[in-house]
């Protein structure tokens, strides 16, 4: 089957007082059609540029490298009209953030939003428009809908409020779904009511969806594939199971350890040392060397992305060069 | 009772009067009653604020003189306020050259006095007519404005809820009437209620001199000049025109700086 979205070789370049910041490098994905594919890692490490570069939402001062390609079911990305652009964002592209209650003007009744989004990619009058919002009200599980339209967003719980801004991001009928950070401002309860959501509707409506996430265990809950980003790149690729079975980058199992665990015994939980460099001053050679317990001679020169099973890589010498190392 | 109520009460009152001039002015205000014994006369019971030197009445050239003071006035800050708000949401929206392009044009047209830009046009102008004024003084009083709004929409723009809904496929213009322009009403409303005063003020200075308001039409500035060859034999005649010059500006400044506070909390 062929990809609905595929990136190759993206490189975001933002210019800053210390110099270019290289936010992204070389990063390439794939998302089949019905793919769930959790992009995970560190504050800082490029993963919603990644997801802004999708829909061209970067900011102005960011400049894409030659070699970057977007495709959306077959169309080159970069090479749309204003128009088109326009069309595929909120259209076949449904994007939601971080902070739901910002998502949404503050003076405009829930069913305003909706609306506007409906009409923004249907020519249909408005009594049609307020059906359909409804409706999208009661697809993405809030009670009471007929109510629901009157109501100003400081009216609704964080919860609420994510599902209102997804309802909008489903007006179009997407066959890709964005979601950057959808549950970290919301609390736990909330995120997992969210998440089982989301896991719902990429079933119903047969919709990919790229979520962003710094939680393994988020990516864990719903992720079919799991991509893990460091430093501007990509450093490992797996299915959601082999991931978390057989984590092949050091930085991948880093992350594993990090995350505290309910089964078994307690204990400290151990992080990863140091910190994320900088965007400006990446490390020569393999980015996570200075922080990598593994790290030999090799790691001067930086690894490429190679294969440890047919749908798993990992950019580590390890992979390549497992006697070098001292794990 | 605050600096708002004063204000929209006198506000109301002087566009009252203005509404129903021909209603409330006992004589027509061209009209010249008696050349022989009505010169420059004290205020009197028939003359309430007296007569000028050419012995027209000046109650109904006051009366007369605030309808085309505050309608020049509010038009040409109309005109303004549609100038501006166009030139800083282009500005403000479309960024880059465009952006700059614009704003130092304005910041050229900033550095050159209000009164030269005026004069310029008035001047070149052969027969100077009501509409030429309205054009003159709002085309030259945009400049603040425009800086104004381009702040206030690059801030608005910068919201999350905008680029939310430039994510989503929003169409542009939709995201300026909808999302931009109800957060920029406030400061605009103050900005020109404030400048319908200071329009008043420098119109008025046009027709003291002469450059503003063709005569026989009744202009507060007009009717200074008229009082000023008198001014110590008949100090009504400027007084009135000044007093209702004076009431009026406080009245706007009052209106605005009270919609100041009421729009914007963190106001000092």
């Amino acid at each position: 089957m062929t990809s609905l979205l595929e990136l190759e070789h993206l490189s975001v370049t933002f210019p800053t007082r210390a110099g270019p910041a290289r936010a992204v490098e070389d990063v390439s994905l794939a998302i089949a059609p019905g793919e769930t594919v959790a992009l995970v890692g560190e504050s800082g490490c490029g993963k919603t540029v990644t997801a802004l570069s999708v829909l061209r939402l970067l900011p102005e001062s960011a400049t894409l490298g030659p070699e970057s390609r977007i495709r959306f079911d077959g169309r080159d990305v970069l090479a749309l009209g204003r128009e088109e652009l326009r069309r595929l964002r909120g259209g076949a592209v449904g994007m939601v953030f971080q902070e739901p209650g910002a998502s949404l003007n503050p003076v405009l009744t829930i069913g305003a939003h909706l609306v506007e989004t409906i009409q923004a990619h249907d020519a249909v009058d408005r009594a049609t428009a307020r059906a359909r919002a409804r409706e999208l009200l009661a697809t993405v599980g809030l009670r009471d809908p007929d109510r629901m339209v009157a109501r100003y967003p400081h009216e609704l719980s964080g919860g609420m409020q994510q599902r209102a801004y997804l309802a909008m991001a489903l007006a179009a009928r997407p066959r890709l779904l964005i979601a950057d950070e959808p549950t970290t401002a919301l609390d736990v309860t909330t995120q997992a009511q969210i998440l089982a959501l989301l896991a719902d509707l990429t079933g119903r409506l047969g919709m990919a969806m790229l979520l962003i996430t710094h939680n393994l265990g988020i990516a864990a809950a719903v992720a079919d594939r799991v991509a893990v980003m460091y430093a501007g790149r990509i450093v490992e690729v797996a299915p959601r199971a082999a991931l978390f079975a057989h984590p092949a980058h050091p930085y991948t199992r880093g992350l594993l350890q990090a995350a505290p665990r309910l089964d078994g015994p307690t204990r400290p939980t151990p992080a990863i040392p140091g910190a994320v460099p900088s965007a400006t001053a990446w490390p020569e050679g393999c980015r996570f060397r200075p922080r990598c317990a593994h790290a030999w001679d090799r790691c001067n020169s930086e690894p490429t992305l190679a294969a440890t099973a047919p749908d798993h890589t990992a950019r580590c010498w390890l992979v390549t060069e497992p006697r070098g190392g001292t794990a | 009772m605050t600096r708002l109520h004063v204000g929209i009460g006198l506000v109301g009152g002087l566009c009252l009067l203005a509404l129903l001039a021909p209603v409330l002015a006992p004589h027509p205000p061209h009209l010249q009653l008696d050349l022989d014994a009505l010169r420059s006369a004290a205020p009197s019971l028939p003359h309430p604020l007296g007569t000028d030197p050419y012995s027209r009445d000046l109650l109904s050239r006051v009366l007369h003189g605030a309808r085309v003071s505050l309608g020049i006035a509010v038009l040409a800050v109309l005109v303004a306020v549609g100038v501006g708000v166009t030139v800083g949401v282009v500005s403000g929206w479309a960024g880059g050259v465009v952006d700059v392009v614009l704003m130092r044009l304005v910041d050229a047209a900033l550095a050159v006095p209000r009164l030269f830009t005026v004069l310029v046009p008035l001047a070149l102008w052969e027969h100077v007519t009501v509409p030429a004024i309205v054009l003159i003084l709002g085309g030259t009083g945009w400049f603040g404005m425009s800086r104004l709004v381009r702040a206030e929409v690059r801030a608005a723009r910068a919201r999350p809820w905008v680029a939310a809904a430039r994510a989503i496929g929003v169409p542009p213009v939709r995201i300026i009437t909808r999302h931009l322009l109800p957060t920029i009403a406030g400061p605009v409303i103050v900005v020109a209620t404030m400048g319908i005063g200071q329009v008043v003020l420098l119109e008025a200075g046009l027709s003291y001199l002469g450059l503003g308001v063709p005569q026989p039409l009744p202009s507060w500035g007009s009717i200074i000049a008229d009082g000023q060859p008198v001014l110590r034999a008949a100090p009504w005649v400027a007084g009135s025109a000044g007093l209702a010059l004076v009431a009026t500006v406080l009245a706007f400044t009052l209106v605005g700086d009270g919609l100041r506070e009421r729009l914007d909390p963190r106001a000092p």
